[in-house]
């Protein structure tokens, strides 16, 4: 009781339960999340951050974007050339110089972690997230 | 000892240990409904996404007590609790995160009550909490991509510190009628 002023306004029981302070608290926190929702949604349409990476007999050599598309990539193999396409986030092998084309008959492929493998050219397209995380966290 | 005089008047010595004496108080209590809360299984499969009742002890300590015992009574409350629930990470981003609503709370509890009632105050520590609960996991973790949970633990913070706020507010309508504790 004999504190200064600035604590005699606050106490115990004092005051209302609400005030129109906490409204304006509660709105700008729902219209900010409502916001960053939308925002994610956004990143998560626009083909997110995923990355075709080439490999050659091993080595990397370069990383697209999967927001691109690319009609047709030539890349130079161990045997030849291995022709690419990227669409719509997804890629796949067009031709290559192999016997068995087994790269050609995987398809297309979009998510992380997914592979199309050229052995006897020694071509690797893998897909990876820009943001590599953790798979799990023990908490 | 400090106080010679006989006067009846309150040595800052007695008041430190009136002091000492409710803040460990407040602790065990935040502790208990920690416990209390653990053994409630979680209504949301969010990770994060607590009613966080054992933050009453801090709100109450910061009604009845004062801004610095608040945050003495955080600390500690998240200090004990980490090392009761046996997890490092859990202890380091409820302690960091704790520290940040209480910061807030005591900020936003100087203004007058017309504006802010403590409804409002310990909404905006709910939602400081979760956000820098996130902040801290992403350092922690390393992983940028979880900032996309934000939002839904903003958004969890709302009701979560309403229901506190609530229950602060009656707490401490209910113990200050019984208890002369804000004798100062």
């Amino acid at each position: 009781m004999q504190r200064g002023p600035s604590r005699a306004r606050r106490g115990p029981g004092s005051g209302s339960w609400w005030a129109p302070g906490d409204i304006a608290i509660a709105l700008a926190v729902a219209a900010l999340s409502a916001f960053l929702i939308a925002q994610g949604v956004a990143d998560a349409k626009s083909g997110s951050s995923l990355n075709a990476v080439i490999s050659v007999n091993g080595r990397e050599l370069d990383s697209l974007s999967l927001r691109e598309d690319l009609e047709e990539l030539a890349v130079e193999g161990y045997r030849g050339t291995s022709y690419l396409q990227l669409s719509e986030g997804r890629i796949r092998m067009l031709d290559s110089a192999c016997p068995d084309k087994l790269c050609v008959h995987t398809g297309w492929i979009s998510r992380p972690g997914e592979s199309i493998v050229c052995l006897p050219n020694r071509v690797v397209i893998e897909i990876r997230s820009g943001e590599e995380g953790p798979d799990v966290v023990n908490r | 000892m400090s106080s010679t005089v006989s006067k009846p008047a309150h040595p800052s010595a007695d008041r430190r240990a009136y002091l000492v004496g409710q803040v460990g108080m407040l602790v065990a209590l935040g502790l208990v409904l920690q416990i209390i809360e653990g053994t409630i299984p979680p209504i949301l499969p969010l990770p994060g996404a607590k009613l966080g009742l054992a933050n009453l002890a801090t709100v109450a300590a910061l009604v009845f007590l004062g801004p610095m015992e608040a945050l003495a009574v955080n600390v500690l409350r998240c200090l004990l609790g980490g090392l009761l629930r046996g997890s490092f990470l859990g202890l380091a981003i409820s302690t960091a995160a704790g520290t940040a609503a209480t910061l807030v709370m005591v900020a936003l509890y100087r203004l007058p009550p017309r504006l802010l009632s403590l409804t409002g105050v310990s909404i905006a520590g709910a939602v400081a909490h979760n956000a820098s609960q996130l902040g801290v996991a992403i350092l922690l973790v390393g992983f940028p991509g979880l900032r996309y949970y934000l939002p839904y633990l903003l958004l969890i913070a709302l009701p979560t510190g309403f229901f506190i706020g609530i229950t602060a507010r009656r707490l401490s309508t209910a113990l200050g009628r019984s208890l002369p504790m804000g004798v100062g």
